[in-house]
């Protein structure tokens, strides 16, 4: 649903985690990072225990860090844990 | 939202150093995802560059605004609906000199932009003569 807004919002193609498919994909989406108009990245993920907590995703928090060496637009969005 | 310490209460989680700034926006739940990616996106969001559109829609408005608001503050809201419109009324307003050729659509069309009377409906103006 974030996805389809943000499209009907910005009218830019979005590109989210499962859209990316085939070899090389760490280069596709090192590719599509570093020349994205904005980057929007969940720093957390459930905890594999238990799914009411959260813990960072080093995945994407190394992904921010691609947007940060590209001077791209972020939002970075953890999770509260509760 | 907004940036939390990381041992504040336990409460959020210990990030990386480097994202300790005001770029990080924290959520509890799926609304708040909602609203913080609308106000990130909605600066990105799609416009239209015309230039003729823009200078037409601001003359037309200016024009309007200047045109009738004398006019308009000698009229209340209720000497402006249809039932009640003379032809004293239409040329104080200047309808009766408009290349338009129904004049109560354009006092109607026009006080409604002004807002100073309620907007105009389809019972407003009078078709009959154009049947």
């Amino acid at each position: 649903m974030l996805k389809a807004y943000l499209e009907d919002l910005t009218a830019m193609r979005c590109w989210a985690a499962h859209d990316f498919d085939g070899a090389g994909i760490r280069g596709q989406i090192l590719a599509s990072i570093s020349t994205a108009r904005l980057a929007l990245t969940n720093l957390t993920v459930p905890a594999p225990s238990d799914s009411t907590t959260f813990v960072v995703n080093v995945n994407t928090c190394i992904e921010t860090g691609i947007s940060l060496g590209a001077a791209r637009a972020l939002g970075l969005d953890p999770r509260q844990s509760t | 939202m907004g940036f939390a310490p990381a041992d504040d209460n336990d409460k959020h989680l210990r990030l990386p150093f480097m994202y300790h700034d005001f770029q990080v926006r924290w959520y509890s739940d799926n609304v708040q995802v909602l609203g913080i990616v609308h106000r990130l996106a909605v600066s990105y969001r799609r416009s239209i560059f015309n230039h003729e559109i823009t200078m037409q829609a601001s003359v037309r408005y200016w024009t309007i605004v200047n045109m009738e608001r004398p006019a308009l503050l000698a009229c209340g809201p209720a000497l402006c609906s249809a039932s009640t419109r003379s032809v004293t009324h239409e040329l104080r307003i200047g309808a009766g000199r408009s290349i338009l050729t129904n004049p109560a659509y354009l006092a109607a069309s026009r006080a409604a932009v002004t807002g100073w009377v309620k907007a105009p409906t389809m019972g407003d103006f009078a078709f009959d003569h154009l049947a």
